[in-house]
């Protein structure tokens, strides 16, 4: 084995001092480019900055107004994501190709038309006890705003008519989930209580509280069979 | 004195390799709120009023300054508002009833928006222009585009009458139930 000689030592000593140096030099860099890229990248950050595009304040229309009697007893609040390809696309369809992918979120609010109420739907009996027909409890609307919708993906070339036919099957899911849930019978138990809750405070007893049943819709099918659908 | 130059020079390359993964600033960190949101919730609102609006929505695009050309965009849209009173706060004590004199007086809450619904299946597109050099306005555009027109037709709800003409619906309401259980006089205020 070769001796380490004074020029190997030397060597090392000046290599290991090359190395601290760049180390602290590196240190330094870094402290002071941070200062200065940082603004940097601000400034250029605002030079391509897009303005906010906004819409002007035009005027709103009114074009129908309508007395209801619409008694909501609970909301259903989901959230859906729909994922659409351009090739699925039926009525839109232009032989493009690409994915949409949308949050949809939706309220569905549920309780009872009180328009329904003829005039005996309400009948007091002998001054004690309130008995009431309930209109069946029913989906009054639901609602998918702007604000609901977020496009959290898109390829390019979405049309708001394609946009439109992704988004017609959540009206339906939606209905579905209502349908799977157990929120029509909330409501129907929320519009007793509130009606119980009125009555009572007028000092009556007793308040009985009867539903009517949804109306059966006949549906015939293509063999001329008709079939009861509830 | 080349061996020094040399090592500078080192350093320098080595500190800008460090520092470009931290040019763009610290990795974004999105805080997720987890929350539970029940998906049914009890209501008690009496809808009174129903009124459809349109709106056109209108927009200008110019562009920043680096983009040549502009675009223009007009798109309706129809909203339903609903209003009426929230009887969420509706109890016994806002009913005072003389059964011998067959009056009843009952104070409800002045009627509010309950519901604005801007269906998807309503908005149109009747404009849109776009210069060769820019693009067409992606869903996403429209969407915050569509955003602001919900946003402008909920404010302008008190200049609409909607809410005067709720609480008119209410009293009519109050004084039609009322009647049917066999009282001769009514009388509606708002709190």
């Amino acid at each position: 084995m070769g001796k380490i000689t004074q020029s190997t030592v030397d060597f090392i000593t000046n290599l290991i001092l090359k190395i601290i140096l760049a180390v602290a030099a590196i240190g330094v860099l870094i402290y002071f480019a941070g200062n200065l890229f940082n603004p940097m990248a601000k400034f250029f950050h605002k030079l391509t900055e897009k303005p906010a595009l906004t819409i002007e304040n035009t005027p709103i229309t009114v074009e129908d107004v309508r007395a209801v009697g619409k008694l909501v007893t609970a909301n259903f609040y989901d959230e859906m994501i729909i994922k659409t390809d351009k090739h699925d696309l039926v009525d839109t369809n232009d032989g493009g190709y690409g994915q949409l992918v949308i949050i949809q979120k939706a309220n569905v609010r549920i309780g009872v038309d009180l328009t329904k109420l003829a005039e005996d739907d309400i009948a007091v009996v002998d001054d004690t006890t309130v008995v009431i027909k309930l209109p069946p409890v029913e989906c009054l609307h639901v609602i998918m705003n702007p604000t609901d919708t977020d496009v959290y993906d898109e390829s390019k070339g979405w049309s708001l008519e394609q946009m439109k036919e992704a988004l017609r099957p959540t009206e339906d899911l939606v209905m579905e989930k209502v349908m799977a849930s157990e929120v029509m019978d909330r409501a129907r138990q929320n519009a007793e209580d509130i009606l119980r809750e009125f009555f009572l405070s007028f000092g009556y007893k007793q308040v009985r509280i009867r539903h009517t049943m949804p109306p059966i819709q006949i549906v015939s099918s293509q063999t001329d069979t008709p079939t009861l659908t509830p | 004195m080349r061996k020094l130059l040399h090592t500078a020079a080192l350093s320098l390359l080595g500190s800008v390799l460090l520092m470009l993964p931290g040019c763009g600033g610290h990795a974004a960190v999105e805080d997720t709120v987890q929350r539970e949101i029940e998906a049914i919730t009890a209501m008690k609102q009496l809808s009174l009023v129903e009124y459809r609006v349109s709106k056109i929505v209108k927009a200008d695009d110019e562009g920043a300054w680096y983009e040549i050309g502009d675009r223009k965009i007009l798109l309706s849209c129809t909203a339903y508002l609903k209003a009426g009173v929230d009887l969420a706060t509706f109890g016994p004590d806002d009913v005072d009833i003389d059964w011998t004199g067959k009056r009843v007086a009952v104070t409800i809450p002045h009627s509010t928006l309950l519901s604005l619904d801007m269906p998807a299946s309503e908005i149109r597109l009747e404009y849109d222009h776009v210069t060769m050099l820019r693009q067409a306005f992606s869903a996403e555009e429209r969407n915050a585009l569509l955003r602001q027109g919900e946003k402008q037709i909920r404010d302008s709800v008190p200049s609409l009458g909607i809410l005067e003409k709720a609480d008119e619906n209410a009293r009519r309401f109050f004084e039609s139930v009322f009647g049917k259980m066999g009282f001769e006089t009514v009388e509606v205020s708002f709190r």
